[in-house]
């Protein structure tokens, strides 16, 4: 029986494109150079570069400025502007109101290391008081570089354990909800239920046993086809 | 009280002796080491007969078996110094009718972690002798807790402390600094590794209290739950030396981050660690080192 929902929180239940490219955009001008269009940041992405990758093709492409100026730059855009261009997805509401129906707890599981952000943004979309928890990078007590594979996979392991803990549940009575692999190492690590919400990310290989959605409308009819079983 | 303490020349031995003797209780020290501490007594565990007769000689009520081996390349070696010599003390233990036992395990026993903090609960898998002989040690304890002995095992996470071996990481970053006028860091793929040191004198109280603890069988992590980087611990060295910068130096692969929960010793044995990597802790440490090396 399902007893807890899991999301992660960027690009699972927000759409972060729109402020994916605007860091990018706004930090290049910020130095006055040129910044890769839309079409060349999702073709980046989708080649599986990481925000500093993509920051070293700009860098390297300029021969102007340092890298690392660059990369501070755009964290402080990111930390500033996230709220005002994160989206939450399309349905997202709808989604969180049928699962309530069914009585069933939801919470965030974010390695964002900012919680004001993910808590801000979920007040500004009048949906803050519906999640039973909140966890982020923060409620470890210890910080831990976000941006290599395998520091974002203990981060997930470290939050997903202290879930199991704190809620005293086992990990069949939940299921997890998240975009990446990161998100899908963690689950299977646990033995927790995984549904992979496509990104414009890279995509993951697809492996047997992987419950795939595109859209909150698919991501509820999976969720509900869990619920039954 | 009578206490007893094995591996008593040892770093954290040699500590837990002068600190427990300021608190007035009676310890006798014992190392497989000649020393010249008038208070530590000198054989090896292996022999039966002597351990015997020793614990016939004093009435102890605790023992703290601190004695361990590090040596890495004769396992056969390694663990007959560790465990054979934890047989042959819990034997006499049983004997002499101790009360308590408290065994210094090591955090060594977890190896990587699966997440963070590490629990006492983690998934245990030592790679070295030294680990593989701490991990069996701990089971030789479990063995003997269905004897009328109270067991402690404590998890010790890597101790600091003015006076410890040059290997570790704080002093050899004394070194360099002193010695090379440089602060080298290593920067991995993953960032600066992240550790959880803990400062002897909490250790030694960390003892104190399980010699307290009424509990028949305990494991507990040993940390200060504050951990630091090793960039961090450079930063302190770079003020206290008047040093220009620290090199940092990419290393091409992943390291692995090491923090422990010790909610458990909060809770049962209410340990509280006092001591934390600071400019301050490590300044006296700092000013003796430099004398010592420059002289």
């Amino acid at each position: 029986m399902t007893r807890l929902i899991i999301f992660d929180f960027d690009d699972t239940i927000t759409d972060n494109f729109s402020l994916d490219f605007k860091s990018f955009y706004f930090t290049c001008k910020k130095f006055g150079i040129k910044s890769p269009t839309k079409n060349k940041i999702l073709k980046y992405r989708r080649d599986g570069l990481l925000a500093s990758d993509i920051s070293k093709h700009i860098v390297y492409n300029s021969n102007k400025i340092d890298l690392d100026s660059f990369i501070i730059h755009r964290k402080k855009f990111l930390e500033k502007k996230s709220i005002k261009y994160l989206k939450l997805k399309k349905d997202a509401k709808k989604l969180f109101r049928f699962i309530k129906t069914k009585k069933i707890k939801y919470m965030i599981c974010s390695a964002n290391k900012h919680k004001f952000i993910v808590e801000n943004f979920l007040k500004a979309n009048k949906i803050f008081h519906n999640f039973s928890k909140i966890l982020t990078m923060k409620d470890l007590g210890f910080r831990i570089d976000n941006s290599s594979f395998s520091n974002r996979v203990l981060i997930k392991n470290s939050l997903l354990h202290n879930i199991l803990q704190k809620f005293n549940i086992s990990s069949s009575e939940i299921i997890f909800v998240g975009n990446s692999l990161e998100d899908l190492q963690s689950a299977n690590n646990f033995r927790i239920p995984f549904i992979y919400f496509q990104n414009y990310y890279l995509p993951i290989q697809k492996k047997k046993n992987i419950h795939e959605v595109n859209s909150m409308n698919k991501l509820k009819e999976t969720i509900d086809d869990f619920i039954k079983k | 009280m009578k206490i007893l303490i094995t591996g008593a020349s040892g770093f954290i031995g040699s500590n837990l002796l002068k600190f427990l003797n300021k608190k007035k209780f009676s310890v006798t020290g014992l190392s497989n080491s000649h020393n010249n501490n008038y208070s530590v007594n000198s054989f090896s565990l292996l022999s039966k007969k002597k351990i015997n007769q020793f614990f016939h000689e004093h009435d102890f009520d605790f023992v703290i078996h601190l004695g361990a081996s590090l040596e890495e390349l004769n396992s056969i070696n390694t663990f007959k110094k560790n465990c054979q010599t934890t047989i042959n003390l819990l034997n006499a233990c049983v004997d002499a009718k101790i009360k308590k036992f408290i065994y210094a395990s090591s955090h060594v026993v977890y190896d990587l972690p699966n997440y963070l903090p590490i629990d006492e609960n983690h998934q245990l898998n030592p790679i070295t002798n030294y680990a593989v002989s701490k991990l069996i040690n701990e089971n030789i304890c479990k063995l003997f807790s269905q004897y009328d002995i109270n067991f402690t095992i404590l998890r010790i996470s890597s101790v600091f402390g003015i006076g410890q071996n040059e290997n570790f990481v704080i002093p050899t970053l004394m070194n360099s600094c002193i010695l090379r006028n440089e602060l080298v860091v290593h920067q991995y793929n993953n960032g600066f590794q992240i550790m959880d040191l803990v400062h002897v004198d909490d250790v030694c109280s960390s003892i104190e209290l399980a010699c307290n603890s009424k509990h028949k069988f305990g494991i507990y992590n040993i940390s200060s739950g504050k951990p630091v980087t090793a960039l961090q611990i450079a930063k302190y060295l770079k003020d206290l030396s008047n040093l220009d910068s620290i090199k940092i130096k990419k290393i091409k692969k992943n390291t692995s981050h090491f923090v422990y929960d010790i909610s458990k010793a909060r809770r049962e044995l209410k340990f509280k660690p006092k001591i934390q990597v600071s400019k301050k802790i490590l300044k006296p440490w700092f000013d003796k080192k430099k004398y010592e090396l420059k002289n």
